[in-house]
């Protein structure tokens, strides 16, 4: 038996755990993107590096590096200028309403 | 948002255990002036979010950074503010509120992300830490 089958009392088919399996994945793979896209539109732009280092991965995860934890903590001298945290804000629900629909 | 960065000031700023590491130093993160003494405390909110069921505003989800910063080599004290913005602003899953005085209240708060930080700048270095709290912000309740 596995763990859906335990929490939902459910005869799960292998078919149809690898449908929600994919769902998922495309859910959070297109909401990855979505918060990367918002990242790079804000994020403070000087040399231009943060921008470009921002990156979306299959597994829903976003990667982000050149100065942006300077940029989204702050600084003695630099008020922070978050990016990322809003983006994901922005999307949190989003994604939340594509999973129902996975 | 007014009420709510108010209130983080004042929850901040009533606490007789922060003020003895920092006195008056705490700062709103975009107000926070060149000469200001350290170790200080920055605070700001770094998104919001309305919250809607199909036919109205539910509440709304704010995330504040709220950090301790030090100069120097030692940690003492910002691990002793970070200890102490934890303890202040960690809201009790017993149903406790924190009224706003606008009409609003948070009901929930807690800290989801870490936030520390090493900057070096020439010789001197800065630390800071603390972390960001989603807090969930609802009219207040009768």
């Amino acid at each position: 038996m596995n763990l859906a089958e335990v929490i939902l009392g459910a005869d799960f088919s292998k078919e149809i755990l690898d449908d929600i399996e994919r769902g998922v994945q495309r859910a959070a793979q297109g909401s990855a993107e979505a918060v990367a896209d918002d990242v790079r539109a804000n994020v403070k732009r000087r040399t231009g590096a943060t921008a470009a280092s921002v990156e979306a991965h299959e597994d829903g995860s976003v990667s982000v590096g050149g100065a942006i934890g300077f940029l989204e903590f702050g600084t003695v001298k630099m008020p922070a200028s978050p990016t990322v945290v809003p983006a994901f804000e922005k999307e949190r629900d989003r994604f939340e309403r594509k999973l129902k629909g996975a | 948002m007014k009420a709510i960065d108010d209130k983080v000031y004042e929850i901040l700023s009533d606490d007789n255990d922060l003020a003895a590491i920092v006195g008056t130093e705490i700062y709103r993160e975009r107000s926070v002036p060149q000469e200001a003494a350290f170790p200080r405390v920055h605070y700001g909110q770094v998104a919001g979010t309305p919250q809607y069921t199909l036919k109205e505003r539910n509440h709304t989800r704010v995330v504040y950074q709220v950090k301790g910063v030090d100069s120097g080599f030692s940690s003492e004290a910002v691990n002793s503010i970070n200890d102490r913005i934890d303890a202040l602003l960690t809201l009790a899953p017993d149903g406790s509120v924190i009224q706003l005085g606008d009409g609003t209240e948070v009901f929930y708060s807690r800290r989801r992300v870490d936030v520390e930080e090493l900057e070096m700048d020439g010789d001197q270095r800065y630390q800071h830490l603390g972390g960001q709290y989603e807090m969930l912000i609802r009219p207040s309740q009768p």
